[in-house]
């Protein structure tokens, strides 16, 4: 799989629009759904993933970009968009968007439930250092294997684990005694 | 321990994402089901979040055209790639592990780029600066650049830690005026004064720092000295017998001025003491200037006096209680005239007259003195090494007594109060 991202690459780089499409289109749900975890709202997801896709193609345009591990290029562009995204918000005073839409069908309970949890866990999330964040993220988000996410964040598979290890010490804290009171 | 304990929760966690029951899961691991039972339940609030729900097709489409649109903006690239990007592929292709490198520039080019620049200024200051210095040293007075030249070895001369060193500095940078004023001859051109100046600079300085110095290195440095000397003489001979006529008179002066610190240095590597007495500031600053010349060998002063006053003197002056009465050191010899039981004069107005070169031997001083040659001698000053102050005649009437109203120790001409006119002798130190 990966070399077939590196020969599309490699097209890219030419400027090949079918190849950028196909990049596209093999991203942006896996990308979509990582960020989507990690912020609030659908538009501020649509965002940040389209600006994941617009720094590719700059990086193509300045030569700067990958020549191999496209996956892992994405994924670390996305996780830096978020983490600029949350500086950002830090100079802003909004409220946060509903996480998800209520629509005829669902049960407002559990909706309410689900973006509780959703929050608490983003909150969470939020205290863990930032290559603890993106392990978690990498692993329970977008699905990826140790070897992807080494290759992502450029930490040796032992660096992975012992990341993960302590990243889920941290959460077992913050969010196992919300989730006993959430049952209670 | 600990690394184990990565490697055992990540199993588990593996497990537990492909579905199987958590008892299962710690049945495996008894000894650390604990540990694993607290950590196993947040995987499970990870993986039991609500699905992400994708945007709805239509903005999916737009977002799609979106990127597409921008994708068309983009210039093509040739189908060559740049050569820098030739070369990044071609590393890249060669050494995979820099290739991982490559991806990771985004945060290191603004640091680099920054090193870089100040890398880039200071190089070019300190080329500038290296540059000029390297122009400079080559220059002439005539040059623009001579004055950098010049407040180069100034800064040099600041910064000599020894006074060792100092002397090799001044000795070389007396040789490098040297050199300079031989190719401006060469060139027709007349060194100027200032040239000159720096010359007898460095002269004079390279002398008084050897005098300086203590023995065990003292010979060594007017050794140093003494090399230069007669290397630039020799070499200024040559150029003399070259170089066109207008620049004639400033080599000879020159020459001169490394004739007197030949002789200096010569004399100096034969008495160290009197060179160091003579260059240090053990030297009483009222001293007078001393002759230059070498004592008369038999110390006897036979001074050739006219004296156009009234008392004549015509006969060799004898100075002092000498026992043997050859012995020419006057007792109280100094520099200042002789001593007390010196020759004084027999009446007022008959010796010389203040300001008037003491015909007599004026008291030898340390170089009015002749060197250990004093036979049958008895008086303790003989050597001249000691009495620099000899007593002064207190009741000529007349004067000081002192030797000369130049201060100069050297007896010349003069007119004391009676009108005597004297004639200095020939070797007139004595």
């Amino acid at each position: 799989m990966a070399t077939d991202y590196d020969a599309m690459l490699q097209k890219a780089k030419q400027g090949d629009r079918q190849a950028l499409t196909a990049i596209y289109d093999a991203f942006y749900t896996p990308l979509y759904r990582y960020v989507y975890r990690q912020v609030e709202g659908e538009e501020t997801a649509r965002d940040l993933t389209a600006d994941v896709f617009h720094r590719l193609l700059q990086a193509i345009q300045k030569e700067t970009g990958p020549d191999q591990y496209l996956q892992a290029w994405l994924y670390r562009v996305a996780h830096n968009t978020i983490v600029d995204h949350y500086r950002r918000m830090q100079y802003r005073d909004h409220l946060p968007l509903l996480e998800q839409m209520a629509s005829a069908e669902d049960d407002p309970i559990r909706l309410a439930e689900a973006n509780i949890a959703a929050a608490q866990v983003r909150q969470s999330m939020r205290q863990l250092t930032p290559d603890q964040q993106q392990v978690i993220a990498l692993k329970f988000f977008a699905g990826l294997s140790n070897q992807e996410i080494a290759l992502t964040i450029a930490k040796p598979i032992g660096a992975v684990k012992a990341l993960q290890h302590r990243a889920i010490a941290a959460l077992q804290r913050q969010l196992v005694p919300v989730e006993e009171e959430l049952t209670v | 321990m600990t690394d184990q304990f990565d490697t055992t929760l990540d199993l588990a966690l593996e497990r537990q994402l492909n579905g199987e029951a958590m008892a299962n899961i710690l049945q495996d691991y008894p000894d650390k089901a604990e540990v694993l039972g607290r950590l196993l339940p947040v995987t499970a609030v990870l993986t039991t979040l609500p699905s992400v729900p994708l945007p709805d097709p239509a903005t999916r489409q737009a977002d799609r055209a979106a990127f597409l649109a921008e994708v068309d903006h983009l210039p093509q690239t040739a189908v060559s790639p740049t050569p820098l990007a030739r070369l990044n592929g071609w590393i890249v292709a060669t050494i995979p592990w820099l290739g991982h490198k490559t991806t990771r520039r985004k945060e290191k080019n603004m640091m680099s780029s920054l090193i870089l620049k100040a890398a880039l200024a200071l190089t070019i200051l300190f080329g500038v600066a290296g540059g000029a210095a390297i122009t400079a040293a080559d220059s002439l007075p005539d040059s623009p650049m001579y004055p950098v030249k010049l407040a180069m070895e100034d800064v040099q001369l600041a910064m000599v830690g020894d006074t060792e060193t100092a002397v090799s500095l001044h000795t070389d940078l007396a040789a490098e005026r040297l050199r300079e004023m031989e190719q401006l001859a060469l060139a027709d051109q007349v060194p100027d004064e200032a040239t000159l100046s720096r010359l007898q600079y460095h002269l004079e300085s390279a002398l008084d720092l050897a005098a300086q110095l203590p023995k065990q290195t003292m010979a060594g440095a007017l050794l140093q000295i003494q090399e230069m000397v007669q290397t630039r003489t020799r070499t200024m001979e040559q150029v003399q017998a070259q170089a066109p006529e207008p620049p004639q008179a400033a080599l000879t002066r020159a020459r001169t001025m490394l004739q007197n610190t030949g002789d200096a240095v010569a004399a100096g590597l034969q008495d160290p003491q009197t060179l160091r007495w003579r260059h240090t500031t053990n030297r009483p600053e009222e001293a007078p200037v001393q002759p230059e010349n070498t004592p008369h060998p038999g110390g006897v002063i036979t001074p050739t006096v006219t004296i156009t006053g009234t008392n004549p003197i015509t006969t060799p002056l004898r100075l002092g209680p000498c026992a043997s009465g050859d012995c020419g050191t006057p007792q109280g010899s100094g520099p200042y005239g002789p001593g007390r039981n010196g020759p004084q004069p027999e009446e007022p107005g008959v010796g010389p007259g203040p300001g008037q070169p003491q015909a007599t031997p004026a008291g030898p001083g340390p170089l009015n003195t002749p060197q250990g040659d004093c036979p049958g001698c008895t008086c303790p000053n003989c050597d001249g090494a000691g009495n620099q102050y000899g007593p002064q005649p207190d009741d000529s009437g007349n004067g000081s007594g002192m030797p000369g109203g130049s201060d100069s120790g050297i007896p010349i001409g003069g007119q004391n109060q009676s009108g005597a006119q004297y004639q200095a002798p020939d070797n007139g130190n004595h």
